[in-house]
């Protein structure tokens, strides 16, 4: 049985709906990102503080910039993996009229 | 509306949860990476010694979950999932005729382990209705022959006196 046509107001509503759905997943995953990149670079710059070192090198080995960098990096990458499917997926996903 | 602020919040929150564990996953990650640039000997020491252990505990884990008695015991239980109800067999092998018994309560086994594709409660209640048809039957069959036959044979015995 054929499907019956879809109005173009409907269609309108519906893309708008889906453009909503990725903006706010995005806002979302940016607010999270963004905060959490002010909480580590806060930590960061309060470690350097408390030790009175410009960068503290633990066991004469790993060096404490480096620590909050990891984490900086680990953040970026999973929102440039995970965010970016996020934000494709609620544009997608049929919205809920 | 406070479903949707809940909705968004428990969203964030999860959202939260993934970064902060990548975070944490990124620090401890270039922690690793400089002490394997550091010392690699050690790095590799430990992870013998970690991959060992994990080994260990698994196996044990495996071992205790996996003992005879439990075994024996599961397999004692799935055989019996597939028994019919032993009361309701017990009432038809006392009731039926011997000669009939064994072909009766095949079938009734064989349509037994047909119906429990429909679960076993509703395969357990058939099996008693059924039983309980046929002991019915049966006894009530058997009243009316033993009665029959006491009336025939009364009837004979006065005929044989008329004569």
């Amino acid at each position: 049985m054929p499907t019956p046509p879809i109005s173009t107001k409907t269609r309108f509503k519906e893309a708008v709906l889906r453009v909503l759905n990725a903006l706010i997943e995005l806002v979302a995953h940016l607010t999270v990102l963004a905060s959490l990149l002010i909480a580590i670079w806060g930590l960061g710059k309060l470690v350097h503080k408390l030790w009175g070192v410009d960068d503290y090198v633990f066991f004469g080995k790993v060096r404490l910039r480096y620590i909050f960098d990891g984490a900086d990096l680990a953040i970026l990458v999973g929102f440039i993996i995970w965010g970016v499917y996020s934000v494709v997926e609620a544009y997608v996903r049929k919205p809920k009229s | 509306m406070s479903a949707l602020i809940v909705k968004s919040a428990n969203r964030l929150f999860n959202i939260f949860k993934v970064y902060l564990g990548l975070a944490l996953f990124g620090a401890l990650a270039v922690t690793l990476i400089e002490l394997i640039i550091a010392k690699p000997s050690a790095f590799l020491v430990g992870f013998i010694v970690i991959s060992f252990l994990f080994m260990g505990i698994l196996l044990w884990y495996q071992t205790d979950k996996l003992t005879l008695k439990l075994v024996v015991e599961r397999e004692i239980r799935k055989i019996r999932k597939r028994e019919p109800p032993r009361l309701a067999e017990s009432l038809i092998t006392l009731v039926l005729p011997v000669r009939l018994r064994d072909e009766i309560l095949a079938d009734l086994r064989h349509e037994f382990n047909h119906l429990l594709r429909f679960g076993r409660r509703s395969a357990e209640a058939w099996y008693f209705v059924t039983a309980a048809r046929i002991v019915l039957k049966i006894t009530l069959l058997s009243i009316t022959l033993r009665t029959s036959e006491v009336f025939i044979k009364e009837i004979v015995n006065r005929e044989s006196r008329l004569r």
